[in-house]
């Protein structure tokens, strides 16, 4: 089939298009539809080469488009539960981190940062809006293999198991042996001054500080594509905090990890983050910068 | 591992097992030839009804309450939340969730079975195993669905179980648990029907101390089999959503 030269440019045009965002088996899709109107000189067949080399080699992505999340009312549940009236959290926000950079997030108390952490998380189901993993949508799911969240707090730890064990168990429901879980554990206990005695004491006899060192080290076991860290240097003291940044900012250079670091300290953001959002009342602010 | 660090707990709950088993041998010294005629069909006297029925409601009876125990349990640790974190099924997380309960379930059965043999002297000769590893396996899994049904509405509700008060208390009474069904007024006997313990039960004392095989028990084992195919995945998919709506309300970590 004969095509025009200036047919012939649009199709490149929406080649390349299409090859910046579409999943793999979309574009071949695509693809071969393309290649049935076949420019003279075999030029689809080079399209397709090109847009397969180009996906295999596009690093990965999480993106978060236009999501929205509204803490309901129990509605009809009102009987059985204490009734609330419904609590907005996010109005609409869009973001994406690419891997081997550090987004900052700060905000005012109540503007949406921790909800929007564990959206990405995969631990709280948005409203509205989709999240994408590597340019394919992801549920819930998806997202708890790919990311880890470590919050503040104590809470989520077995009290009267000793920190070791915590960590025991929580490496082993990621799927990881006794064996990987010690090495990982060596890999970041010297950056988060894990202390020997902290790891064999009961969880409830540790110090806030201390609790707060593991519940990072939890998260960091799982080796996650999407680090999310909620006011991560909280209870630390100023060597610890200072070696965690280090070890944070190394993480995301040596190992490609996309990292989410929520703070309301501005000197702690600019040390640490290649760029910093803000939010507030569930939007990113006019303010935030994005390079 | 938490439940090791309770070792007094531990111990207590052994011992437990028998004061309770005591007080049944001299109720039936007391009255149990007054129960003969409700019991003539099972072929057994009114304390090796009750103690094999108790053993086996003991049994079965952790897997309807210790999934709603369990996952509160989590709920008050704030450690649900993390541990649904982890890249784990919903049926697999709940299995884990009770295995500890089940084990000791069967550590507290095989105490019962070891008294009633050299303790109470009970006489367990003419048992049909095979058709009673049929009842034990359909009356598990059917349990264990309730138990599950019963869990959606602590993941919900946090507090207040309808599902758990319902079956605490009314299958002891109408189960045929401490006292044959047919003792029970005709009307009532007509909610017994309606609970899966009065068929479990009644086919666990004919195959035990009349040794009654799978022809003799196709009724009950047939309502077994149709509570397990229908309470199963009906309980996984309640619990799923129960999962999801949790997820959806941001109420995981709450208590």
């Amino acid at each position: 089939m004969f095509w025009p030269r200036r047919a012939r440019q649009k199709a490149l045009w929406m080649a390349d298009a299409l090859t910046a965002s579409e999943p793999l088996y979309t574009y071949y899709i695509k693809s071969i539809y393309m290649s049935a109107f076949q420019p003279p000189g075999g030029r689809g067949r080079i399209l397709q080469i090109r847009g397969i080399i180009g996906i295999i080699i596009r690093q990965m992505l999480i993106e978060a488009l236009n999501i929205r999340k509204t803490y309901p009312s129990p509605g009809w549940l009102s009987f059985f539960v204490r009734a609330k009236k419904e609590t907005p959290a996010l109005a609409g926000v869009s973001l994406s981190l690419s891997p081997g950079t550090i987004t900052g997030l700060t905000g005012p108390n109540g503007a949406g940062k921790s909800t929007l952490l564990r959206i990405l998380a995969g631990r709280l189901l948005p409203d509205y809006g989709e999240i994408r993993l590597n340019g394919l949508r992801t549920d819930d799911t998806g997202l708890r293999t790919a990311t880890a969240l470590a919050e503040t707090g104590a809470r989520s730890f077995y009290q009267r198991l000793s920190a070791r064990e915590n960590l025991d168990f929580f490496g082993t429901i990621y799927g990881l042996s006794r064996a990987e879980i010690r090495e990982r554990i060596g890999s970041f206990a010297q950056a988060l001054h894990l202390r020997d005695e902290d790891l064999s004491k009961r969880f409830d006899a540790l110090s806030e500080g201390a609790a707060q060192k593991f519940s990072l080290a939890r998260a960091l076991l799982r080796r996650p594509s999407v680090l999310l860290l909620d006011e991560p240097a909280r209870n630390l003291d100023h060597e610890s905090a200072d070696a965690f940044r280090a070890f944070i900012k190394n993480l995301a250079a040596g190992e490609g990890v996309a990292v989410v670091y929520v703070s309301h300290n501005p000197a702690e953001l600019a040390e640490v983050c290649a760029r910093t959002l803000g939010i507030k009342e569930g939007r990113l602010t006019a303010g935030s910068t994005i390079p | 591992m938490t439940e090791k660090s309770y070792k007094l707990s531990f111990a207590l709950g052994a011992v437990s097992t028998f004061t309770g088993m005591a007080v049944f041998y001299f109720i039936d010294k007391l009255f149990g030839r007054s129960l003969s005629p409700y019991l003539s069909e099972y072929g057994s006297g009114y304390f090796a009804y009750v103690f094999t029925a108790t053993a086996f409601f003991g049994y079965i009876g952790a897997g309807a309450g210790s999934y709603a125990e369990r996952l509160r349990a989590e709920q008050l640790q704030g450690t649900l939340e993390a541990s649904l974190s982890a890249p784990v099924k919903p049926a697999v997380f709940l299995a884990a969730l009770t295995a500890w309960n089940f084990l000791f379930a069967t550590f507290e059965l095989a105490l019962y079975v070891l008294a009633g043999v050299f303790v109470f002297k009970l006489d367990f000769s003419a048992a049909n195993f095979p058709a009673l590893a049929a009842v034990f396996l359909l009356s598990a899994v059917s349990f264990a669905a309730l138990g599950i049904l019963s869990s959606c509405f602590i993941l919900l509700f946090k507090r207040g179980n309808p599902a758990a008060w319902v079956l605490n208390n009314f299958e002891g009474l109408l189960g045929g648990v401490y006292f044959p069904v047919a003792v029970l007024p005709f009307w009532l006997q007509w909610f017994s029907k309606l609970l899966p313990i009065t068929y479990s039960v009644r086919a666990l004392e004919l195959a035990l101390h009349k040794g009654a095989g799978f022809a003799e028990l196709r009724s009950e084992l047939l309502i077994l089999l149709f509570f397990s195919l229908t309470l199963a995945p009906l309980s996984v998919m309640a619990f799923k959503s129960a999962l999801k709506k949790a997820r959806k309300d941001g109420t995981m970590g709450q208590y």
